[in-house]
């Protein structure tokens, strides 16, 4: 009886075997299989060209200057477009470690962050893909967190001042609740936000969210008969505090500039 | 009689379904990896810059002229508050920091809007006490305000709504010494209730520390700009 039911789990956990590996494997062609504005992982013609040896050192540096200068250009071009708006927006710069709140060009606030990762498909790109992908600002189209983006409260009128002062309450200190977002870009970005701070809870819940957000879309592509989509993404650890000012002060569809040098 | 084969058997199953099954929790937690996997696996030499491939003399070119149009933009981004003095207001912490000439003189706490929605009871009219968010600008100040109590002034206390006019409506010393308007209602004002300072307490007003009220007031000219994030 005993062998027969250890029997019965071992063919079980073996077709779950098979399941989960052919999963993750769709999911390594998926990736492989990314088109990257035109650019693909695969491709080879890119590296031909900038493997060629460039012996004199004053041209590399200018080269390199030039290079620095052309994102910074395109960085600066994008948030006077969103300056010219009439919204909230953000100002990414990853190599200072910044993300900041901006309305017409004031930066109304500034967060550090703590811890930056990212997906290895941006080592990858070569710069020339790299600024034209960063050409224009990235517009929000969805967002998945574990907090509100406003926090209403409803209250009904008191009918006399007898029920008034019964139920009058007085104003509380902020508390800040575990915030844990993504943002979705379009033209293929998702940015994650987490804050610091320790609150191991939340952080399953979101990410278990998270993941069943994902599975869902890979295992429709996949019973659509493609492959499932990759998207890149940039995952950032702010402080609590920053973390929720921003997701509460950016509009829905908010905007972002964004610069890597 | 114990049979010693079909334990021995017994344990082996036993052994390879647990290591099925690590297997099997090992490969569901991979998935991020397996996404990865490709850009891990090239080793590529494609960050390599674009602009190697130009003369000496044009990349100069192309640097000057990059420098300006840079400039150009740093200044175009600049426009809205070059020189003036203007006041940032973040409703999530209740905190506020004024700014003049670019360099930030001043910061404290402030009180702004409770993110109450007050309905009565047949449901017919909504207040939501919020302070509007976006860029605003001082349309007027003054001092020793008085304030107008409007409809939900009345209606969040239970008390019948008074005529327009009426002089339950006027309430004074309830303000501070100097109130500045953003338009629709909504003030920078003093308040009486310090100890809420740094909480949201407010029907979307934005009120300040006395001290900290003066300094506002006194740096903000009408027309100066209210930031509220």
């Amino acid at each position: 009886m005993y062998r027969k039911i250890i029997i019965l789990l071992s063919v079980i956990v073996s077709l779950l075997l098979i399941v989960v590996l052919s999963y993750n494997l769709f999911l390594y062609a998926g990736s492989r299989a990314y088109d990257f504005n035109g650019f693909r992982i695969t491709d080879k013609s890119e590296t031909v060209v900038h493997r060629k040896e460039v012996k004199d050192s004053s041209i590399r540096i200018k080269a390199h200057l030039l290079s620095t200068l052309s994102n910074k250009n395109a960085f600066l071009t994008n948030r006077a477009k969103l300056a010219k708006q009439d919204s909230i927006y953000l100002s990414f710069q990853i190599a200072d470690s910044t993300l900041s709140l901006e309305m017409k060009g004031v930066a109304l606030f500034t967060a550090k962050i703590s811890q930056i990762k990212m997906s290895g498909i941006f080592k990858d790109i070569p710069d020339s893909v790299l600024n034209e992908w960063l050409s224009s600002p990235f517009t929000i189209k969805s967002s998945l967190s574990s907090i509100p983006k406003e926090d209403i409260v409803f209250r009904k009128a008191p009918k006399d001042t007898l029920e008034y002062m019964a139920t009058a309450t007085t104003p509380e200190a902020i508390s800040f609740d575990p915030t844990y977002y993504r943002l979705s870009f379009d033209r293929g970005l998702d940015l994650y936000v987490l804050q610091q701070e320790e609150a191991p809870k939340a952080k399953r819940l979101f990410f278990r969210q998270l993941n069943l957000a994902n599975l869902k879309t890979a295992a429709d592509s996949i019973l659509s008969g493609a492959l499932p989509p990759f998207t890149p993404w940039i995952k950032i650890e702010l402080k609590q505090e920053d973390a929720l000012t921003i997701y509460r002060s950016l509009p829905n569809f908010g905007q972002m500039a964004l610069s890597f040098k | 009689m114990f049979d010693l084969r079909s334990h021995k058997k017994n344990i082996l199953l036993t052994i390879l379904l647990l290591a099925e099954s690590g297997l099997l929790v090992l490969l569901f937690f991979s998935m991020t990896f397996f996404t990865e996997l490709p850009f891990t696996l090239k080793n590529s030499q494609t960050t390599a810059n674009p602009f190697v491939t130009l003369s000496e003399k044009d990349l100069s070119k192309k640097i000057s002229k990059m420098k300006t149009q840079n400039s150009t933009l740093e200044k175009q981004i600049n426009r809205t508050v070059a020189g003036q003095s203007y006041l940032v207001v973040n409703v999530s912490t209740n905190k506020f920091r004024l700014f003049t000439k670019g360099e930030m003189v001043r910061e404290g706490l402030c009180s702004t809007g409770t993110n109450v929605l007050l309905t009565t009871d047949n449901e017919k009219k909504k207040w939501f006490f919020s302070t509007p968010k976006g860029m605003h600008t001082i349309i007027g100040k003054t001092t020793s305000p008085v304030w107008i109590k409007p409809d939900w002034a009345f209606v969040e206390e239970g008390l019948p709504i008074p005529p327009a006019n009426s002089d339950l409506r006027y309430e004074y010393g309830v303000l501070g010494d100097y109130a500045m308007s953003l338009g629709h209602g909504y003030l920078i004002h003093g308040t009486l209730y310090k100890r809420f300072l740094g909480m949201p307490a407010t029907h979307g007003c934005i009120r300040l520390d006395d001290e900290d009220l003066e300094v506002v007031y006194t740096t903000m000219s009408i027309g100066s700009k209210v930031f509220i994030f």
